[in-house]
């Protein structure tokens, strides 16, 4: 049974069922850090109440890391992190912390007006979870997950499903649609178009 | 033109090179004579130079100690002086200089400094002064006035008392313990409305820790809370609203509450709550059923509901609930956990008979089974069943059936003395396995435990690379390979030691010295709810037991490879003195073990994890141990190692030693403490005391007791103290014996290898487990090429 709750900084100690996944990015102390200070609302994290964490560690089941950033109309939250352990997946927890994040940057003081997340263009299962939740591929960004050999991408005829991200986005009331559309697959952008 | 020279001064103090050093202090005295800057520098000089002869009372404690008759409010002076007395060990006195500066010479930069050291040191009590002080003389002209007023320095006492009744209640007086809540809750009170979320919190954080389980502070925070239901979504102060409505008893309120959180955050602890203020008011099972299906839809919390619903409402669980759960779980790993936390409300049959009512075509319907111990196949049968389903998962993907495999390999490794050939059975089953489940962690981790075990460090080093380890999990994880690295595998140059140094460097000494900054920052971007986690995390970081088995392990090798012992020694102090300044001086054991599923017992760890078993004691006893070898190699007195020796053994050393330590470390502190103790009286009687025969040893004992001793003895042949030409020679020759004697010992262990692999081979059984479960023998050549490789290191030491 999942109860939804804010990170705290110790709950850092308590992530290896879930960050030794060899898929989970581990971050450095100090980008958790910035993340707990800049957006303390956004990151958060599902518990699970039937472990007794006196006995077991492993009682987080996933944890969502998120910002706000942008201007005017591109005031918007991103996603940069969402993650479940592998014992809570296929049971649309991801989706929960998801609808958890809408609810709380939907509301004050944040209101912002959609939320967006890059995923990498050949993870089909992850862009069918957030289509799913309404999402829609804004636009397909170029090299996004380039490493520095591969370098900069400096062609936008190129592309690698590998190396691409999609920019997914939903639009929460106040945007009015305005910020997304239908199917942006073939919408090609640089990284640094993506800067806000 | 004086700053260089300032510099020049604390490179000469490095080298200590005094004469120069007072010749430049006594250029800046006369150019400078009422810097009081100088003047400290001056004294600090003279400490440094001669620590003992150092005259704390009439150079430095009658001038600016607790009842000093000097006052400085330079700040250069008072961040000296706060240096200096730590180093005195002299912790009151380091902040009391920034107290009694404040109340001759008030302003808001030394405020300010004042709540930096403090916040530096972990003192809540001096930082709650000092913020207080901040509030009283903050002004436009700071430089914090663009985004912080004098508003915000009220929630930084609220918070910095918060934490000061939280993590350091020793140092509040019985006084202060009536009074400073009052004076909190008075503070934070009088600042309402409030602007934010987070200053909300604050509020809400000081009635419900400072005043606990009272009413009307509980009542208080229900409504301030509440109008901002409806507006806003915020998860801690959904927090604070439920439990606080539950204390005041106000079930419409806790409903009410519960019903609008509920449309936005799908939380089973808020349903519980749901549940239980809904029977309160009358309400049906049913009705709340419907109620929470609008609200959530129906999802895993939902259904679970209906098993909670019918412990609130019937004190048993119904077979419909159940069946209403596992219909839509039954084949999700996660059903075997939740269904465990009810077992004591469900019996057995029934939990079988309504899984069986679906289909157990699903490794993971199986795997749930297994785990819940109502499947009555054996783990190689259903291994054999669901064997076909790795070859159409997602690479990515975990699979169940390591349920089955682990369980297999737990059996034989968790015998109270596993022997060669269960090890090797074990490394064939896990490595054959992760050929075909590639990424899971779970089995991983048994192959890098088993080959540690059989000591072959380097092969569970490369198995650890696979799960690419580093920041916060380098303290939680890396005892799996680095507990007792140096009498393991001590090579300096293999990416082993490197990637342990590197952990050190980037944890320990990097992130960790930047977490006062950002916790500063908190205050500064007032995200006050996290700050009381980000100075738990820091201190549970500082009194990690990782960081200090690094620390002895690091000790220990420079003893090993005869390297300078001197500046690590310095830098343990340092580590020593930032927990000693929070008088908490207790160590916090972060390492995980859960992540192995077989409810692990940390304090007694299986014969298997056995290399690993290093206690908080252990670690104390270690520290005292390095202490003991530095005083006897300087001819150095250290009156904290007697305290240590006193608070540790408590009277009972043999006992404890036994308890804590493996018989060769036992025989290594024996050894060092007679030196220390009684200058070596009994040398030749320890050195020649029995311990199990490195000819007896297999597996990682066999490098553990040959590096003790090599360590232990190369220690002594560098302590000048020992004079015994005798005793001098005993010590060569031993050393000499072991070295000539590595090579066979390790051959011999090598073959004890080898033997137990054809015992393997020719056995039926394992043979015909193999075959059924697909899988072929295991390489011998890796595990022995590695024995050597450990072999020649040891050999070269």
């Amino acid at each position: 049974m999942s109860t939804i709750q804010p990170f705290e900084a110790t709950d850092l100690f308590k992530l290896d069922n879930i960050n030794l996944d060899i898929l989970t990015e581990n971050f450095p102390v100090e980008f958790y850090m910035e993340y707990l200070i800049l957006w303390p609302d956004l990151f958060f994290k599902s518990l699970e109440t039937t472990i007794d964490s006196q006995v077991n560690n492993n009682n987080i089941s996933g944890y969502m890391m998120a910002k706000t950033e942008g201007k005017a109309h591109e005031w918007h939250t991103h996603i940069t992190a969402v993650t479940v352990a592998s014992e809570f997946r296929r049971i649309s927890l991801a989706s929960r912390l998801c609808n958890s994040l809408e609810a709380i940057t939907d509301s004050n003081p944040h209101n912002v007006n959609f939320i967006d997340l890059f995923v990498k263009c050949n993870n089909d299962l992850a862009i069918m979870l957030y289509e799913k939740l309404g999402y829609s591929v804004y636009r397909r960004v170029i090299g996004y997950y380039n490493s520095s050999e591969d370098g900069y991408p400096n062609t936008l005829k190129k592309v690698n499903d590998d190396k691409d991200a999609f920019d997914m986005r939903k639009s929460m009331q106040r945007d009015k649609g305005r910020s997304t559309i239908a199917d942006g697959r073939k919408n090609k952008c640089y990284p640094h178009d993506v800067k806000f | 033109m004086s700053d260089k020279i300032e510099a020049e001064i604390f490179e000469l103090i490095k080298k200590s090179n005094f004469r120069l050093c007072n010749e430049r202090i006594g250029q800046l005295r006369r150019q400078y004579p009422k810097s009081s800057y100088f003047e400290v520098l001056e004294t600090y000089i003279k400490y440094k130079q001669s620590p003992t002869k150092f005259d704390y009372e009439k150079l430095l404690g009658e001038k600016f100690g607790i009842n000093g008759k000097l006052i400085t409010s330079d700040l250069k002076a008072l961040d000296l002086l706060h240096t200096f007395f730590i180093e005195l060990e002299r912790y009151p006195e380091s902040l009391n200089v920034y107290e009694r500066a404040i109340f001759k010479y008030p302003t808001f930069e030394l405020a300010s400094a004042w709540f930096d050291k403090s916040l530096n040191d972990s003192n809540f009590m001096h930082m709650a002064k000092a913020s207080l002080q901040m509030v009283k003389y903050s002004n436009e002209n700071s430089e914090y006035s663009s985004y912080l007023q004098n508003r915000d320095f009220n929630f930084w006492y609220g918070i910095s008392i918060a934490a000061l009744f939280k993590f350091q209640p020793h140092r509040i007086t019985e006084q202060e313990k009536r009074i400073l809540p009052t004076l909190a809750y008075k503070t934070i009170s009088n600042l309402k409305p409030f602007n934010s979320h987070e200053e909300l919190i604050v509020f809400c954080t000081i009635c419900e820790q400072l005043f606990p389980n009272d009413r009307a502070k509980a009542s208080e925070i229900v409504q301030e809370i509440f109008p901002t239901l409806e507006k806003s979504v915020n998860l801690t102060l959904k927090n604070f609203i439920v439990h606080n409505a539950s204390i005041i008893e106000d079930n419409q309120l806790l409903f009410n509450s519960c019903q609008i959180i509920l449309k936005s955050i799908d939380d089973y602890d808020v349903i519980k709550h749901f549940l239980r203020s809904g029977k309160a008011l009358g309400k049906s099972k049913q009705e709340l059923g419907q109620l929470i299906l609008s609200l959530v839809g129906d999802t895993r919390n939902y259904r679970l509901s209906f098993l909670e619903g019918d412990l609130i409402y019937d004190s048993k669980i119904t077979d419909d609930s159940l069946k209403f759960y596992l219909e839509k779980f039954h084949n999700k790993a996660c059903s075997s956990i939740d269904i465990n936390n009810y077992k004591n409300h469900l019996d057995e049959a029934t939990i079988k008979s309504t899984f069986n009512l679906f289909s157990s075509e699903d490794v993971i319907h199986d795997a749930n089974t297994f785990k819940l111990n109502i499947n009555d196949s054996t783990s190689s049968e259903l291994y054999m069943k669901h064997k076909e389903s790795l070859n159409s998962k997602a690479i990515t993907d975990y699979s169940s059936n390591s349920v089955f495999i682990l369980d297999l390999v737990q059996k034989l490794l968790l015998k109270e003395d596993p022997s060669l050939e269960d090890i090797l059975l074990s490394l064939t089953l896990l490595e054959n396995y992760q050929v075909k489940d590639e990424h899971n962690f779970d089995t991983k981790l048994w192959i890098i435990v088993s080959y540690m075990h059989l000591g072959c460090i380097p092969i569970a080093y490369s198995n650890y690379l696979d799960l690419k380890i580093k920041n916060v999990q380098n303290d939680i994880i890396d005892h799996l390979i680095y507990s007792r690295m140096s009498t393991l595998f001590p090579q300096k140059q293999h990416d082993y030691f490197i990637n342990f140094r590197e952990s050190i460097r980037n944890l320990y000494e990097g992130s960790l010295n930047r977490l006062p900054q950002f916790i500063r920052i908190a205050f500064e971007r007032k995200a006050y709810s996290k700050i009381l986690g980000m100075i738990e995390f820091r201190d549970k970081l500082e009194r990690s037991s990782m960081k200090w088995l690094k620390e002895i392990e690091m000790l220990q090798l420079a003893g090993i490879s005869n390297d300078k012992r001197g500046p690590l020694i310095k830098k343990m102090q340092e580590s020593w003195r930032n927990i000693e300044i929070t008088g908490n001086i207790t160590f916090s054991d972060n390492r995980d073990w859960s992540s192995f599923n077989c409810n692990i017992n940390k304090k007694e760890l299986p014969n298997i994890m056995r290399s690993m078993q290093v206690s908080e004691t252990a670690i104390m006893i270690n520290i005292i141990k390095e202490l003991m070898i530095d005083a006897v190699s300087t001819n150095s007195t250290n009156g904290k190692i007697d305290e240590l020796i006193l608070s540790t053994f408590n009277n009972d050393m043999s006992k404890i030693l036994e308890m804590n330590l493996t018989e060769d470390e036992i025989w290594s502190f024996n050894i060092i403490f007679d030196l220390y103790k009684n200058n070596g009286e009994n040398l030749t009687k320890l050195l020649s005391a029995e311990t199990i025969p490195l000819s007896n040893r297999t597996m990682w004992n066999l490098s553990h007791g040959y590096l003790m001793k090599v360590g232990t003895l190369k220690t002594l042949d560098n302590i000048k103290r020992i004079k015994d030409p005798v005793t001098k020679s005993n010590i060569k020759k031993q050393l000499q014996d072991l070295r000539g004697s590595a090579d066979d010992l390790y051959k011999s262990y090598s073959n004890k290898i080898k033997q137990a692999h054809e015992n393997l081979a020719s056995n039926d059984e394992t043979n015909k487990l193999l075959q059924d479960l697909g899988f072929v023998p295991l390489q011998l050549s890796r595990i022995t090429e590695t024995i050597l490789m450990v072999q020649k290191t040891v050999r070269n030491l």
